[in-house]
């Protein structure tokens, strides 16, 4: 099941994606907001599952907890969040997968928590992103 | 091994307090104090200035002098890697190495010539930076205790050592947290980024010798390639206009609270919201005129050290706190307090009404 499929006829046939990754990495001195995606067809879904179950979703502080109306200042962290206090500059990283029958993932990192499985699909994103994009932008 | 704790040796610092010229007073009043200032073990880097005050009056000053310590990661993303340069050492011919050194002994200057602050801590802490951290890594920050610089992709970003407004950006990041810190989300965040901005600057001024008038006003001018239409990462005296590009947008900043930004990103748009203090800075320093960081720079470092800034200070906080700050360095009615005034009210953090604010 794990085996990457090799290229057949109907895994590049276009299809809704089975599985969806996206990928934003924001912050950083430049406070630029760089986003990445990969909607690999059917074909390569189990591989992508794959990859997402071997992150620690459980364990990394949740986008969806953040709520942005309670920025305010004046609200010191609560306790009950793991969260560290962020590197000034650092980036911060927001990865969400979501595939049929499955609500979406999510995930909010600081950029020296992006190792190992995590640093994995982040990479795999990237580089599907990369080959699939437009080939008259330049860049990412 | 060296019994002396700075590169000035006492024999020397002795003949200087001995000159009874009249002209020598204060070096020898100098040399006399170093002479008398009890020796640590620790080593305590100083130097020997001379200067020329007044017609036919040198000055010799003990200074204290950096310690800086730069290492490589060898694009590895782990801290703090090889130490490859101390503070004794020459230069290395490693260009992200060199420029690192030189810019942190810029920033270490420009604190101590305008503030008296001696490093980070005022207590002369060691400069630590990192370099070529990562593989194409397109950042450079503070981990806490040292800064550490990326390479760049060399498609957006050609390295960040060439720049001092950026290296002096991260050393002022380690100002703020020795100061007590502001919290890196939302407002205090979007200030703890823009007080950093402000020192990068007035670094950069600081060592050209600039006036308000004549400097940029950049946040990293030179790091782009040239594929990327932009200048640099920011503008204090334009936020918004740093940058327009094809691929990676347009400058985000805002110079004024009616374009505040709420976002989830950048732990709430931290980079993106610094552009309204950072133009009430501009805005004093302009109004002010000269050397930028002689009132302008005097009254916001000021704030920042008063010991009574919150950690979780909002604009508006950090505004009332820079007047308080202008009040008690130059008093209630001067130009000072007047400009610092005018600054806030043109982004919109103060209303433009003198009564409505007491």
């Amino acid at each position: 099941m794990t085996e990457k499929p090799s290229p057949d006829p109907t895994a590049s046939s276009a299809g809704p994606p089975a599985v969806e990754v996206d990928v934003a990495r924001t912050g950083g001195i430049a406070g630029m907001t760089r986003r990445w995606s990969a909607q690999p067809p059917e074909a390569e879904a189990s591989e992508w599952i794959t990859l997402i179950d071997r992150c620690p979703w459980s364990e990394a502080g949740s986008a969806a907890d953040e709520d942005p109306g309670d920025e305010v200042a004046a609200t010191p962290p609560r306790p009950a969040t793991r969260r560290r206090e962020p590197m000034p500059d650092g980036f911060v990283w927001f990865i969400r997968a979501t595939w049929s029958g499955t609500g979406p993932l999510e995930a909010e990192l600081p950029d020296d928590e992006v190792v190992g499985a995590w640093r994995e699909l982040v990479d795999a994103v990237r580089d599907w992103s990369r080959q699939s994009a437009d080939p008259g932008r330049p860049g990412h | 091994m060296s019994t002396s704790p700075g590169i000035v040796p006492p024999y020397l610092l002795a003949r200087i307090a001995a000159v009874q010229e009249e002209n020598w007073a204060r070096a020898a009043d100098a040399a006399h104090r170093t002479l008398a200032a009890p020796r640590e073990y620790r080593p305590v880097r100083s130097r020997l200035r001379l200067s020329i005050q007044e017609p036919g009056t040198l000055v010799a000053e003990a200074t204290p002098a950096p310690d800086r310590e730069i290492s490589d990661a060898k694009h590895r993303e782990v801290l703090p890697g090889t130490r490859v340069r101390g503070e004794d050492d020459p230069a290395t011919g490693d260009a992200s190495v060199d420029e690192a050194f030189d810019g942190l002994g810029a920033t270490y200057d420009f604190w101590w010539d305008s503030y008296a602050r001696d490093s980070i801590d005022g207590s002369g802490s060691s400069l630590l930076a990192t370099v070529h951290y990562g593989r194409d890594y397109d950042n450079a920050f503070w981990n806490g205790e040292r800064m550490v610089f990326g390479d760049g992709d060399d498609e957006v970003f050609r390295g960040f050592t060439r720049s001092l407004s950026v290296i002096a950006h991260e050393l002022a990041h380690g100002v703020i947290e020795d100061e007590g810190g502001l919290l890196y989300r939302g407002q205090s965040g979007a200030l703890n980024e823009s007080i950093a901005d402000v020192f990068g600057a007035l670094a950069e001024q600081h060592r050209d010798g600039q006036t308000a008038d004549e400097a940029t006003w950049l946040i990293g001018e030179g790091i782009f390639t040239d594929a990327v239409q932009g200048v640099a990462l920011r503008s204090l005296k334009a936020p918004g206009t740093a940058y327009d590009d094809d691929v990676l947008g347009k400058d985000p900043q805002p110079a004024h609270m009616r374009d505040y930004v709420e976002t989830r990103d950048d732990n709430g748009g931290v980079h993106i919201n610094s552009g309204i203090p950072n133009h009430a800075f501009y805005l004093t320093a302009k109004a002010l005129g000269g050397h930028a960081w002689e009132r302008a720079g005097l009254i916001w470092y000021r704030t920042l050290t008063s010991g009574t800034l919150p950690s979780t200070a909002d604009f508006t906080t950090f505004a009332r706190a820079t007047l308080a700050a202008a009040a008690a360095e130059y008093g209630e009615e001067s130009e000072e307090v007047a400009a610092v005034r005018a600054g806030w009210t043109g982004v919109g953090v103060i209303p433009d009404d003198r009564e409505a604010e007491s």
